[in-house]
């Protein structure tokens, strides 16, 4: 079967031309599926010329057939995927919470925000709360929290809280592993691996000796922190950005709740892709700490 | 200090470290006045001077077809008037030049001086001295080139910068040549910039040109959940500064 998948962008009408040529003269739509309301087909000399599409969000599978005859009915299968933006991509690496604010009141010329009900986890400090009301509208970073209802943002204080969203939203980014790295464009990239992760640990040069009837170590040598990360149901553009990290000179963890980053080392051995018929990606990256676990001799 | 050299070609405004960085020099030339005969060798005056006075044993270049090439100097009289190791003949062209070819030591400096923009970020170094050899065109001419590839690539110092609308410094730097107390300029600015990138300079200029995302996919993803960090240049002309988006939407 051929298998061809396209990406077209949700309510927008897209029209796919087809050239079939010789092989296959007298492709059109699977006559035992019923068409989607979203999709028109347009025949040229009876068989298909091209389809117009607009559809709502998801992906959907549309089967063709080498005309009426054709063993097995489903000879070709076009892929739609259909998404908010071509150049945008859905990660679900953050939990967000929205919190109805109470006050707004000066702090030592900042904003502190009070909330009416407690936060479910006060968000830490250098972490991002996004308030999408008018005169504090933005992402502001926290400049000291004080659980359970409490924070004071790097904004200055302009008095109360106006517009009708009186809300302060806060992200959960503790279930994810954000990589950045330098790319060969010379600029910085990051990709969100928020699904599965493995822990692990390596050792290097053990050295050991005979204790008499017992071996013991002299030297536990230099132990490393090893993260593997999963990251499957991707597209191709996804996988090229997230292989450009195997090329790349310097990659850090960065831990966005801290602000911090930690240097890691990424073996290029160490990154494998797996690709279905239906272009389902799947990627394994298995990377280690830079900073190993210094451990005393004996 | 007066130089016996002219620019000619200059790196593009904005270079890859790993791509050649050529600057070429020519030397200038000096109309020479008088041919004679000092004992049996060729004696030359020039008009005007040399700007810098020849040294024995340095070597010029005449374009005269009876002394075509280049000629070691054995004495030096004045600014104007030296003797070479080439016997004399009679001239058969009234009108000819001579080339000095003394090789001025070249600096390369990184970093910005202290009246620019952006010292105190990237201060003025100096990375390297550098003599190059002289080298012939096509049509048996001296002139300078300089390929400092090797030099630039290493002239980073790779940090983590993820700061909201910040110059990403430890990714790029300017550099320039000095020599003679002058230094190289471009026609827009006195330095080149050179981007910490693995890209040739062609495709780093075609990247400019079609969009200023410094990124390894053609349009970057921009997560509409989440926290994006790409590298934007707001022109072809600008730095390459940090650009945060959290949730799609930028700091």
């Amino acid at each position: 079967m051929i298998t061809q998948k396209i990406k077209v962008v949700t309510a927008t009408p897209t029209t796919i031309l087809f050239k079939l040529g010789a092989l296959f003269p007298n492709m059109s739509l699977n006559s035992l599926a019923a068409n989607p309301g979203w999709l028109t087909e347009t025949l040229l000399g009876g068989y298909i010329g091209s389809i117009t599409v607009n559809a709502p969000l998801g992906e959907y599978y549309i089967y063709y057939t080498e005309g009426t005859t054709s063993p097995p009915s489903e000879d070709a299968l076009l892929i739609i995927e259909s998404v908010e933006s071509l150049t945008e991509d859905v990660t679900t690496c953050c939990d967000v919470r929205s919190y109805i604010i109470d006050s707004v009141i000066n702090s030592g010329g900042n904003a502190q925000i009070n909330l009416l009900y407690d936060f479910d986890l006060t968000p830490k400090l250098n972490e991002y709360v996004y308030i999408p009301s008018s005169n504090y509208a933005g992402y502001w970073r926290v400049k000291n929290a004080t659980p359970p209802n409490l924070i004071v943002i790097d904004t200055p204080h302009i008095g109360a809280i106006t517009g009708t969203n009186n809300t302060v939203q806060t992200f959960n980014f503790d279930n994810s592993k954000c990589l950045v790295w330098i790319n060969r464009e010379g600029g910085r990239s990051n990709y969100i691996f928020d699904q599965r992760r493995n822990y692990d640990g390596v050792i290097g040069d053990v050295k050991q000796f005979d204790n008499g009837e017992s071996i013991k170590y002299i030297d536990r040598g230099k132990n490393f922190d090893i993260i593997t990360v999963y990251k499957s149901g991707i597209s191709d553009e996804e996988v090229d950005l997230i292989e450009s990290l195997r090329y790349s000179v310097q990659a850090w963890e960065f831990d966005i709740n801290t602000n911090t980053s930690t240097p890691i080392v990424l073996d290029s051995n160490n990154y494998v892709k797996y690709t279905t018929k239906t272009n389902y990606n799947e990627v394994v990256l298995k990377y280690r700490i830079a900073k190993y676990k210094t451990i005393q001799t004996q | 200090m007066a130089t016996n050299i002219t620019q000619n070609t200059v790196p593009e405004l904005w270079q890859s470290a790993n791509d050649d960085v050529i600057y070429t020099f020519d030397f200038k030339q000096y109309e020479i006045s008088l041919f004679t005969n000092s004992g049996g060798y060729l004696k030359l005056n020039v008009s005007p001077n040399f700007d810098v006075l020849p040294v024995v044993g340095e070597y010029i270049f005449i374009d005269n077809l009876a002394y075509f090439g280049t000629h070691k100097i054995t004495t030096v009289n004045a600014i104007n008037e030296i003797i070479v190791d080439t016997p004399y003949v009679a001239p058969t062209v009234a009108v000819s030049y001579v080339r000095h070819l003394r090789v001025p030591t070249f600096s390369l400096y990184k970093g910005f001086k202290g009246s620019e923009a952006y010292h105190s970020d990237l201060p003025y170094t100096l990375v390297s001295t550098i003599k190059p050899s002289i080298f012939y065109d096509s049509n048996a001419l001296p002139y300078i080139s300089l390929n400092i590839r090797g030099l630039v690539s290493r002239i980073f110092e790779t940090g983590f910068t993820i700061e909201n609308g910040a110059y990403d410094f430890s990714m790029f730097n300017a550099i320039r040549l000095e020599w003679d107390s002058t230094s190289t300029t471009l026609p827009s600015t006195a330095y080149s910039y050179v981007l910490n990138c693995a890209i040739s300079t062609a495709e780093l200029l075609l990247k400019q040109s079609t969009g200023l995302y410094l990124s390894p996919i053609g349009t970057p993803y921009i997560y509409s959940k989440g926290l994006t960090i790409l590298t934007y240049m707001d022109n072809s002309a600008a730095l390459p500064k940090i650009k945060i988006y959290i949730n799609g939407s930028p700091l």
